[in-house]
């Protein structure tokens, strides 16, 4: 309760900190929303061979979660983003230091920030939860909580995505720096990695974390779907998030604030 | 109950080639308003990092007297490390609030700080807004927040205008009187010598000097002499056993003695002939303690 009471206080009157949730929460809402109307062809033509998602029953039940856990994916850079943005605050201000100074032990102080960390990615799940509970649509015979594990994976994916961007903000001490690091590693650096050295491709960690999901929009083309996301998969993601965590815990104990 | 608030124990800190700390040991009787001096880089900072949690030592140990583990020590002492550290976005009141929390004191006696800082007027503007004298004030108050027994201040008159530096020292002696065993770290001498009891002398890492202020200052037998006759009394002066340092200062001449008081002085240039206009002892500052103490220690 102290903790939350701690962080609740920082974050209370922090107009940025909201601003960015809010924007994360809008826009996902707006996408959801019209993601139904989104259609392509490969030609450019009206009526060429393509994609049109009304037939794809999106908001139907189950399929709706496995449709919004893969899309909201996109938008975890926005809570990466807000993360980063707590830390570095922390960092900058010096009252990562000054909480030490009044009285916190390094594991207190660094579990706060783990604590915001599943914060975030609780909250994340819930306000997919309140898109599904809004937008779902009722299949006769199928119940709300039918692959909802999807959204269990969509957590774990954040998490992971997360504790990548907490592992980053220990190592380098600038917001914009973090932020572009993160968006090189995972735009360039981790998918080239991934072609240069078939074997490891599936390894890498925000390969790891975001394979948990896989692409839905494929039934269209006859692909068989996923239909739930395998107990070992997650296991794995929840161990590479561990491990950056730890990572940085040591490295946190060590050195000088 | 031990009589220290806090042993320190060979403490060393390398930073990269750089010797911060080698060796140093001292402890803080309770009660006392101890100084901890030297010029910039000569480890105050380093010592008081350690000491609180955020700076790891390479050798050395320390202990807070009554308390079991260091950082439920710190819950109990007020501590100011270099910059006042606050959320730029949040008012005093709020910025107190956090540091209530991890102290688990409460908020009760908030706004009590705040007035003996005089920030009371301004508790609701954002800690952005403040002048720097008044961000150190605002820490000063964080570290009284928990109605502490020992108060830690690294420079505590950084950033203040003359009136703030007699402020915050009239509040360290008030502070002292209420039984607060006060450690202070600055390299202002003057500071140190109005308000501490206690001097711990620090240069390039070392430990130079450590006792009681009145100590130092009763040490040095300086006097300042007078006489129609300068050149006679100089030479006079230089013909007596004793009499050492013996330099010009203006209208005066200013020497050391070393076993023979001023009577004795008196009755031998009496019997030279030489009547003294002026015989005035002088105690040693801080100031020139400190200067021979640091010149010695550079050769």
């Amino acid at each position: 309760m102290k903790y939350l009471k701690i962080e609740w206080l920082k974050l209370k009157s922090y107009n940025t900190f909201w601003i960015l949730l809010g924007l994360y929460v809008v826009t996902q809402t707006l996408v959801f929303y019209g993601m139904d109307s989104f259609k392509f062809t490969f030609s450019g033509e009206e009526d060429g061979m393509g994609m049109d998602f009304k037939y794809l029953r999106i908001f139907s039940f189950p399929n709706i979660w496995h449709y919004f856990s893969y899309m909201a994916g996109f938008f975890k850079i926005i809570l990466a983003v807000l993360l980063i943005l707590l830390m570095n605050n922390e960092f900058e201000y010096k009252t990562y230091r000054q909480h030490i100074i009044d009285g916190l032990s390094r594991t207190e102080n660094f579990m706060l920030k783990v604590g915001t960390m599943l914060t975030i990615s609780a909250f994340a799940t819930l306000i997919l939860f309140a898109e599904v509970l809004i937008f779902g649509k009722e299949s006769e015979g199928i119940s709300f909580f039918q692959q909802s594990d999807f959204a269990l994976a969509f957590f774990l994916e954040v998490l992971g995505f997360l504790s990548f961007a907490f592992f980053l903000t220990h190592f380098i001490k600038r917001t914009a720096y973090v932020v572009v690091v993160l968006l090189i590693y995972m735009i360039a650096i981790e998918p080239m990695l991934g072609y240069k050295i078939s074997e490891i491709k599936d390894h890498l960690p925000l390969q790891v974390f975001r394979s948990m999901i896989s692409i839905p929009f494929t039934q269209q083309f006859g692909a068989s779907v996923q239909e739930s996301v395998p107990v070992w998969h997650m296991v794995k993601s929840l161990t590479y998030s561990t491990i950056l965590v730890l990572i940085a815990y040591v490295y946190n104990l060590r050195r000088d604030q | 109950m031990s009589e220290h608030v806090i042993r320190v124990d060979g403490l060393s800190k390398k930073y990269k080639s750089i010797q911060a700390l080698n060796q140093v040991s001292f402890s803080v009787p309770k009660g006392s308003v101890y100084g901890i001096l030297g010029p910039n880089g000569s480890g105050k900072t380093t010592t008081l990092g350690i000491l609180l949690g955020v700076i790891k030592q390479d050798q050395g140990a320390y202990s807070w007297g009554d308390y079991d583990s260091p950082h439920q020590a710190r819950q109990n002492i007020g501590a100011i490390l270099e910059t006042p550290n606050f959320y730029p976005y949040l008012n005093a009141v709020d910025n107190l609030k956090i540091t209530a929390s991890i102290k688990g004191c409460g908020n009760t006696r908030i706004p009590e700080v705040l007035k003996q800082v005089n920030l009371w007027q301004r508790k609701k503007s954002a800690f952005k807004t403040y002048s720097l004298g008044m961000k150190q004030r605002l820490a000063i108050a964080a570290a009284l927040l928990a109605n502490p027994k020992v108060l830690v201040l690294d420079e505590p008159t950084n950033g203040l205008d003359p009136r703030g530096i007699a402020e915050v020292r009239e509040l360290i002696l008030r502070i002292a009187q209420d039984g607060i065993t006060v450690i202070i770290a600055s390299h202002m001498l003057d500071e140190i010598e109005k308000v501490c009891t206690d001097v711990l002398v620090l240069q390039k890492g070392e430990k130079l000097f450590e006792g009681q202020v009145s100590e130092v200052l009763n040490q040095g037998s300086q006097f300042k002499l007078g006489y129609h006759d300068l050149d006679l009394l100089e030479k006079s002066l230089s013909e007596i056993n004793g009499v050492l340092n013996l330099t010009r200062a203006g209208t005066r001449i200013q020497i050391h003695l070393e076993g023979m008081g001023p009577e004795d002085l008196n009755k031998q240039l009496a019997e030279k002939g030489i009547w003294l206009s002026y015989l005035v002892q002088e105690n040693q500052s801080l100031e020139s303690y400190f200067l021979q103490l640091t010149k010695s220690g550079q050769s």
